[in-house]
């Protein structure tokens, strides 16, 4: 089957595909993200000991990781989106660019915050300088300076191509939260966030981890897709579609 | 269900953390929601002053 993909990056087609995805995405949220935290709350041990002992707290990870994860992502998706845009200078791209944004910074409000508190009984200390905390940190302005960017500027147009550059030129910090961990000499960078250990987890906290995350980017699929069927409403809403469907939905 | 609520004595710490992811995320569903219902009440005003007759 063939299928022609620039069918869907007009805003009216995707508008109704957008529409039908949503109730899926986030029934699957729904599950999958309970599914995870039920695992990860009661069917893996209490403690955990190792070179780096844990008490109860360490459950933090099921959310702290997960956020943590999908807020790279989605800056991944965003800065895609936004090259798409500019290369193809399609509509569709920057408003699904526009949309990931406030997701992709709640998604990282959340892993600093609940890797505060877990930074305080983990390490004695909400906040420090290291470098993961620090670019995590910037990942988190620089999805504010997008949204900023972008509504500071009148003409739509204009502003989606200028946030869409800041999106790119901010790709830099992805890669660099995702090595900041791996400090080379203790002495010259001091790392308190503890290198990923995925190979040495316990399997159940690890596949718990994995099933919020799925559960959690799912999540995202569909705020995205809502957000986005807003922002197409709001653009197009000189259309004769948009008129149309106005109509309709105010008969109904 | 006390123990899991206690977390061995981090609970403040742990529900502090998940509570927080909630009211995030609901906050953000809740507003999208709102959205919407401006956005296409808007439209359906702007509708009627175009086509008062309709």
């Amino acid at each position: 089957m063939k299928i022609n993909w620039f069918h869907y990056s007009s805003p009216a087609t995707f508008y109704g595909l957008a529409g039908r995805l949503i109730p899926w995405f986030a029934w699957i949220a729904l599950i999958l993200t309970l599914a995870g935290l039920y695992w990860g709350f009661f069917e893996t041990p209490d403690r955990l000991g190792g070179s780096n002992p844990q008490k109860e707290y360490y459950r933090i990870i099921f959310l702290h990781v997960s956020t943590a994860w999908l807020s790279m992502w989605l800056y991944l998706v965003l800065a895609a989106w936004s090259a798409i845009g500019l290369v193809f200078n399609t509509r569709l791209s920057y408003m699904m660019a526009r949309a990931t944004a406030p997701t992709g910074a709640i998604f990282t409000f959340i892993a600093l915050w609940t890797g505060s508190f877990w930074g305080r009984t983990s390490w004695g200390t909400w906040w420090d300088w290291d470098p993961r905390l620090t670019s995590e940190l910037i990942l988190l302005f620089l999805y504010i300076g997008y949204m900023a960017l972008h509504s500071a500027i009148d003409d739509p147009r204009r502003g989606d191509r200028a946030a869409a550059l800041l999106a790119l030129v901010g790709l830099v910090t992805v890669p660099i939260i995702f090595w900041s961990i791996n400090c080379p000499d203790p002495n010259q960078c001091a790392a308190l966030h503890q290198r990923s250990s995925l190979d040495r987890i316990d399997p159940n906290i690890l596949w718990a981890m994995l099933t919020t995350t799925l559960g959690l980017w799912s999540y995202s699929f569909a705020v995205i897709l809502a957000r986005v069927r807003g922002i197409i409403l709001k653009r197009e809403a000189d259309s004769q579609w948009v008129r149309d469907l106005v109509t309709a939905e105010s008969r109904a | 269900m006390s123990t899991f609520f206690s977390q061995g004595g981090y609970a403040f710490f742990v529900w502090m953390s998940y509570g927080a992811g909630l009211v995030l995320l609901l906050a953000e569903v809740l507003v999208l929601r709102r959205e919407r219902r401006t956005i296409l009440s808007r439209l359906g005003r702007l509708a009627r002053l175009r086509n008062p007759d309709r």
